[in-house]
């Protein structure tokens, strides 16, 4: 059966106490942020995070470096540090 | 209806003929059965139908956790199974509250004496399926445990919170799959909207039982009246369903031949589900 979604990479961030900064966890894929949400938080169940966090890996913009999983949202004309 | 059917009936788990298994310390047959008819009490019942519904609803998701759309999809199946096991176990003690031994009644009924509602009879056919149930059957499940845990029953009210917490994800998890499966206008489209509609009568009248047990539990303030419960599935689930076509307020419940004892209509779960919940291939590992 053909489901018609197209799936995007998100990014995963969480923390597991207020004071704590949100830390890199991992990324899953997902046809949507709504599915994102779920299946981060119930791909990423390890810890009884305080707060976690998914962000489309398109809207990740590398600052200092041109190489990784960001590199293609490098705005153009840029290059590194 | 109850002398013909073998050992593990549950009449025969009333306190009176526990044997050999640790017992309840509630009086005997106080509040866990009707001492006339040897019928689960309308509590009772009510927790047994919702444990039961979750146990097989867990094992339905299991069926999924390979073979889904995507890895991330089958481990939320997987999660979303794990969760469903965890409620029905907590809803099985709450029958120890009212005389029941829940080693028995989680580990020793037959397929005919299970009270699970009639769609999760039959595995899912496809993934269609399987997200018409998290919408439908899983969300019959939470608008009964909403109810139960603003009723009066102090073990429902201090422990379905967390389970509704937890469903929460289920929600969302059904509402986005079934509402992209409804717009990609595919086959998919049709096999969802035909999974649900058939899922909806038999479960509509599992969460609306109009039966007079239902009525001595509401009148005992145990959960909402029929109406409060209907408008809130109705919010629930009426826009989602609304997706694929479906009008909720054009479906009746089915119930034709209706089993007040068991809370549903005729047919059982089938046999390798319920060995599978009943753990018979692991009897001789459990540990009390």
């Amino acid at each position: 059966m053909r489901t018609g979604l197209d799936e995007g990479v998100y990014e995963v961030f969480a923390r597991k106490s207020r004071g704590e900064p949100l830390r890199h966890i991992g990324y899953i894929d997902a046809p949507g942020d709504e599915l994102a949400r779920v299946y981060a938080w119930k791909t990423y169940d390890e810890e009884n995070w305080f707060e976690m966090c998914v962000v489309p890996r398109g809207a990740v913009i590398p600052v200092n470096r041109v190489e990784g999983p960001w590199a293609k949202n490098v705005p153009e004309g840029t290059s590194g540090p | 209806m109850g002398e013909e059917r073998a050992g593990g009936d549950f009449r025969a788990m009333t306190p009176a003929r526990r044997q050999g298994r640790p017992t309840a310390s509630s009086p005997a047959g106080a509040t866990g059965t009707n001492t006339t008819s040897g019928a689960p009490a309308p509590l009772a019942r009510h927790i047994l139908s919702l444990a039961d519904t979750k146990r097989l609803l867990g094992i339905r998701y299991s069926d999924w956790l390979l073979g889904s759309p995507s890895i991330e999809t089958g481990i939320a199946a997987s999660s979303m199974s794990q969760d469903e096991w965890g409620h029905a176990r907590l809803l099985y003690a709450m029958l120890k509250r009212l005389g029941f031994d829940p080693f028995e009644v989680e580990h020793e009924r037959p397929a005919a004496r299970y009270y699970s509602a009639p769609a999760l009879d039959l595995p899912f056919a496809d993934w269609a399926h399987f997200v018409a149930a998290v919408v439908v059957v899983d969300g019959a499940l939470s608008v009964a445990l909403e109810s139960f845990a603003d009723g009066n029953f102090a073990l429902a009210r201090s422990r379905v919170p967390k389970m509704l917490a937890e469903e929460e994800y289920h929600r969302r998890f059904g509402t986005a799959w079934f509402t992209r499966l409804a717009a990609a206008g595919s086959e998919g489209t049709a096999r969802l909207r035909d999974a649900a509609g058939a899922m909806l009568p038999t479960t509509l009248a599992w969460l609306l039982p109009a039966d007079e047990v239902h009525d001595a539990l509401v009148a005992d303030g145990h959960v909402w009246p029929e109406d409060r419960v209907r408008d809130r599935c109705r919010r629930r689930l009426r826009d989602t369903l609304a997706t694929a076509g479906i009008d909720l307020d054009a479906v009746e419940p089915a119930r034709d031949r209706w089993d007040p004892e068991r809370r549903r209509g005729p047919g059982a779960p089938g046999e390798e589900a319920v060995e599978r919940a009943r753990g018979d291939l692991n009897r001789d590992l459990f540990v009390e």
